[in-house]
Order: C-alpha cells, then structure tokens, then sequence
C-alpha cells in the first residue's frame, strides 16, 4: 500500500478501526450473498430504522458505562415514559397542551427516575448492576400498575402520528432523532468541560475527586441524561406502535450493553466513545439485516450473531496494548519477522 | 338423616355433571357455529371430547358460592394483551360471589419460575388455579401435585402432558387452515406469500403454521411461501422483518401470515410505509382491539379474533362447576377440552364485533 493511500485520513479510520473493517467487510459479503440487494438505498435505510431505538438509548445507558457502571433501566424507562404518554393522552385526549403534557410527564418520569439512581449511586457504594438490575424491574412494576396489563392504543395523535409514520427523504423520523441524540452526546462527551470530567471519574474517581472534579455531580448528571434517553426511545417505540403495553422494549437493555461493548467502550469506564459505541449497534444491525435478506434460517441467527460479535470484539482486544490477545498478536508478528 | 341426603344429592350431581360432560363432548364435536356474518364455519372441534375415563370421587367440604374460596392466575406473561383479557374475564365471572378472590401470578415467561409458583400455590392453599403453561413438559409434574392436592388446574389455551381439570383453547390449527383458505382464495390460488413466525419453538405457533402450510400443500399448491422468518410475537421486530422482506422481494409479496395480531400491525405499518396499503393481503391471528381497528382502516386484511374475555369466563365456569361437585379431576386419564369458537374477521363483518366483545 502506497504512503499516500495509508495516509489518506478514510484508510486510516478504516484501518485504525477493528469495528468499520468488521463492518466493511459484513457489507461486501452480504452485497455479494444478497446480489446488491444489502448496500440499496431503501436498505440502508431499514438498518438506520431497525437500529434508531437502542442507537437513542445508547447514548444515554452509554454515560454510565464511561463512568464505570451501568444502567439497566433504559428499557424500564423507556416502558414507563411510553404507558405515562399513552394513558395521559387516552385520558386527557389530543389537543395540543395534552400531548405536550403527556411527553412533559413521560420524559419528567425517566428524568426522575434518572436522578434517583444517580443519587444512589453518587453516594452509597452499591454496584450499578445490582441496583439497575433491581429497580429496572420495578419500573416494570409501575408500567404495569398504570396500563393495567392492557395494551394502551393511542389514536389520532398527530406528533406520535408523525413520528412513526412520517418519512423526510424516505428516512423513517426516527432516525433524525437517532442522530439528533448522537450529536448531542457526541458534542457533551467530546467538547465540553462535563465530558472530559465523565472520562475522568470512569477512568479513576478518586484521583479525579482530588483534582478537584464533582464526582457526584457527574454521576448524577449522566444518570439523569441516561434515563432521559430511555424515557425518550420510550415515547418514540410508542408513537412507532402507536400503543404502549406492559412488557414494551422488555430485554433491550441487554442489546444496548452488548453494542456498547462491542463498540469497545470499557465496562471498566474511562475509554470508549458514542461513536464507537453507535458503531457497535450498527454491527449488530447489519448482521441481522443482512442474515434476513439472505434468508438463513432462524435457528443459525443467533449462533452466527453471537461468533460475529466474539470476532469483533477479538479483533478489538488483539489491538488494544497490555491484553493477551495484544500479546498473543505481538508474539506471533514477531516469530513472522 | 341429613347426611344420608347430602350423599344422595352428591350422587346425583356427579351423575347429572357426568351427563353433561358426555351431553357437552357430544356437542362440541359438531362444527363451530358461529353467528358473525361472515364467520368461517369450516373449523371444527374434532378433539374436543371430555373423557374422563377412570373416574374417582372426592368429598369436597366447601361451597365454592358461600365458604371464602382463593384462586390464582398464573398466565405466561401477566403484561400481555390476552393474558389481561383472559385474567379479566376469570376476574369478571368470579365476582358474581363475594367470598372469591384472584390473584395473578407472573412468571414472566419463565418455564421453571412458572412451576415454582404453582408448587408455592400449592403450599398455601389455593382452591383452584387457572394456568397457561409456558411448557406443558416442565409443568406437568407441578399440575399433578395440584391435582392431587386437591386443587383443580383449568389451563388456557396450552396445558399439561399430565392430564388436568379442563383446557379452554383458542383454535389454532383450525385458525391457520382458516387463514391459508382465505389468502388461498384471495390470490385466486396462485401468489407469493411470507410468513412472520412467533418465537421459535412456541406451540400456538407450531399449530397456526401446521395449520396454514397443511391447507396451502394440499388445496393451492401455486401458492410459493418466499419466506418464513420469527420475529417473537413483536410489532416492532415485525416491522422491521417486513421492511427486510420489501426489499428481498419487492412487488412479488402478494400476502403476508403473521403469527399474531402485533406482528400483523406491524407488518401492516411497514407496508403502509412502503406505500404499498392495499396492494398486500396481510392476516394476524388474536383479534386484540388495535388489529380490528387496522382492519377498519384497511392497514391489515383480517384476522381470527377470539372473545379471549368469554374464554376466561368459560374457564370460570368449569372451575366453578368441579368446585361444587365431588369429581376427583386428578383422577382423569386426558384432559377435557373446550375450544372457543374462532371468528373470522375481515372488513366485511368487522363491526360486527362489538366494543363490549373487544379486548
């Protein structure tokens, strides 16, 4: 490879990046497996679709993991905001004002239930997993006790209408919400004060609280930004369905923590960025996509999603210094030499 | 004296059930006879015949209309649709007498969880239980120690491989004849079709997807399925699936068999998506309120709807029934079984589904 392709700053991503060259290389496989069909238009956009919910979610539930722990709830949250802007809209009807108090209630409860947790976990030394674990389960208690464990339809909501049936340039409005939640944690994590403070506190909370860092603070911020991102792929699954039920975007939460660490953001916090993490989904997406297009029979999905994603993250670690897969790498380049 | 009496009437109450039992069997054999416009009277109930070979008798000592009587309801996930329905229905029968209560149970579609709850219901003491088993294998040794504790089983929609009380099901193999023959005859008996499967595995999916593909082999053999892929009983996934299938396949899809209602809406949102409402047939099975309001609007062709509140009445009633009588279920070597009458709703008759029917 010339100097000058090597250094063209597309090949160096490309290269620098274990998850694109994953990525690149499922999307001429299944361009080839599907005749062309896989890289169309119209398909990349059902990708973009498919994967606009846990890509909102992510870039909440991603916070928590940067600082170190988890958060479980997105999906709880996620249920809870959609059954709170449901029945307020079923009870309080269409107009304006009600909508616009039916998404205020639904968001204010994933913001509440947000700072809760963050408060918890700021200040009592409860691992984030245990405490998520639990109380996604209780959210799923509320979510039950407000729709009764009956579907709640909503019906003729122009916005939920729009959102879920509406299509700019034949992209899904979902997707502009994707983006819109991307930008804006892609700017907080990487340009702002905050951001390096989340990294910070993920990479060693101690030294960080002697340096003079608000390690509460944090914590309690990126909990109620994860919880509003929950809340907020809860209002738009449900304008999707245009209903809301008891059991909705139940085990979710475990798609979003598997692209997150597929996308190489370190469940130890500290490393990893939305990017990457959004790319993850991305990997996850294709891979499903390009399997129903081809057609492979439902009982191999999810072995082959499974070993794709083993792959992907091998390939990660085997780039990543000071791990055996780093070792193992460095040994067998040097016996090649 | 009085005793004496109480075991003449008892006799004669089993021998009158016993009567009703073989009356009810005899019946229920005959085709389903629905009074829906166009309801299919093609299903019948083949098997619904109540044997009740080798059976025993035991004194019950309470009156389930006067003495406090507890029962529970223990559905696969109690945060789904027909579980409410089915749960209100059993609720809504069972508080004509005071001295009932109801509990749900939720075991989340876990199997085991769903075992340990009956074994706990046991211990406690429950009158009788109301159970749709997740899997009639890993459930059957816990509704035997119901059985036998003396605590009749009534399941809905799936039972045991143990014999039980009762099972009141929904038509599922008859639903997916019923479906292929109205695609079948839609197409003219020739087309493409896809199917959006339930999870793999799950038993009312299995019986619909027998159902369909024995009725489509045999009566349209022009008729290609494309393709037939799960996507979990979920409108979102099914969403997604379909928008997989337009663009695999495009213009070829001339009809689409969902599973269930969810995934025919969603199925049916990816084609109004597309732009295509109306170009494809698309059928659900459930009859759940947001499916008949889509066939309303055209967004899905039809359905086979089940009043799934009647059916947890049903389930009442029969539980009631052995309740006050002396019949030993645990006795029974096959469990009896009632089927709901399946209706088949399309927008011709759909308003004929009334909103106090719709669930």
């Amino acid at each position: 490879m010339s100097n000058s392709v090597k250094n063209n700053p597309v090949v160096k991503a490309i290269l620098g990046s274990s998850r694109i060259l994953v990525l690149l290389i499922l999307a001429v496989f299944f361009t080839i497996a599907t005749k062309g069909t896989f890289f169309s238009y119209k398909n990349l956009v059902n990708i973009l679709y498919s994967v606009s919910l846990i890509g909102i979610m992510i870039c909440g539930a991603c916070f928590a993991v940067l600082l170190g722990g988890i958060d479980r709830t997105v999906s709880g949250n996620a249920a809870l905001s959609g059954a709170i802007v449901a029945m307020t809209i079923l009870n309080k009807g269409v107009g304006g004002s009600n909508v616009a108090l039916a998404i205020f209630l639904g968001l204010g409860a994933g913001v509440l239930s947000g700072l809760i947790h963050g408060l918890i976990l700021s200040r009592f030394n409860i691992p984030a997993f245990l405490l998520t674990l639990a109380t996604n389960e209780v959210l799923y208690g509320f979510v039950q006790l407000v729709t009764s464990n009956t579907l709640i339809y909503v019906n003729g909501c122009t916005l939920m209408d729009y959102i879920g049936q509406v299509r700019w340039l034949g992209i899904p409005i979902p997707v502009y919400i994707m983006l819109a939640c991307i930008l804006f944690a892609y700017i907080i994590l990487n340009h702002t004060v905050y951001g390096r403070q989340v990294y910070s506190v993920g990479g060693n909370r101690q030294s960080s609280e002697l340096s003079g860092v608000p390690a509460r603070k944090v914590i309690l911020i990126a909990y109620i930004i994860s919880g509003f991102m929950g809340a907020l792929a809860g209002f738009v699954l449900s304008s999707m369905n245009q209903q809301a039920s008891a059991g909705q975007a139940k085990n979710y939460e475990n798609n979003v923590l598997a692209a997150i660490v597929v996308g190489g953001v370190s469940m130890r916090g500290g490393s990893g960025s939305i990017q990457n993490a959004i790319l993850g989904a991305f990997l996850i997406g294709v891979i499903e996509n390009g399997m129903n297009l081809m057609g492979v029979p439902s009982i191999y999905k999810d072995m082959a999603k499974g070993i794709i994603i083993i792959v992907a993250v091998a390939m990660d670690m085997a780039n990543q210094p000071g791990t055996p897969l780093n070792n193992l790498k460095r040994r067998l380049s040097k016996k090649a030499a | 004296m009085k005793k004496l009496a109480a075991i003449l009437v008892s006799l004669l109450l089993v021998v009158s059930l016993a009567a009703c039992g073989s009356a009810n069997a005899a019946n229920d054999t005959k085709p389903a006879n629905n009074d829906t416009p166009a309801a299919d009277t093609n299903t019948n109930t083949d098997n619904n015949t109540a044997t009740t070979g080798g059976l025993g008798f035991v004194e019950r000592t309470k009156n389930p209309y006067e003495d406090e009587m507890k029962f529970a309801w223990v559905p696969t996930r109690a945060s789904e649709a027909n579980a409410t329905a089915w749960g209100n229905g059993i609720r809504e029968e069972l508080s004509y007498w005071s001295n009932t209560t109801l509990n749900v149970f939720d075991p989340e579609g876990d199997a085991e969880q769903e075992a340990k709850i009956i074994s706990d219901l046991v211990a406690q003491g429950y009158d009788g239980i109301f159970l749709q088993t997740i899997n009639p294998d890993v459930l059957s040794a816990s509704v035997r120690e119901a059985e036998e504790a003396g605590i009749p089983v009534v399941c809905i929609n799936m039972g045991t491989t143990e014999p039980h009380a009762a099972l009141v099901s929904m038509t599922d193999f008859e639903a997916g004849q019923v479906i292929a023959r109205r695609i079948g005859d839609a197409l003219g008996g020739e087309g493409k079709i896809v199917i959006i499967e339930a999870t793999v595995g799950a038993a009312r999916g299995v019986k619909l997807q027998d159902g369909f593909m024995s009725v489509l082999q045999s009566e349209y053999p022009n008729i290609e399925v494309l393709d037939s892929q799960p996507a979990d009983w979920n409108m979102e996934k099914a969403q997604n699936l379909m928008n997989d299938y337009l663009t695999k396949y495009g213009d070829e899809i001339d009809a689409v068999f969902a599973h269930n209602d969810q995934m025919a809406e969603g199925a049916g949102m990816a084609v109004q998506n597309a732009g295509k409402s109306g170009d494809i047939i698309i059928w659900g099975a459930n009859g759940e309120t947001k499916a008949l309001e889509y066939i309303e609007q055209g967004i899905i062709t039809g359905t086979v709807y089940t009043n799934c509140k009647e059916q947890g009445k049903t389930a009442a009633r029969i539980m009631m029934l052995y309740l006050n009588s002396n019949i030993d279920t645990s006795t029974f070597t096959k469990t009896p079984v009632t089927k709901m009458p399946p209706i088949t709703v399309d927008a011709s008759n759909v308003s004929s589904i009334t909103p106090d029917m719709r669930w």
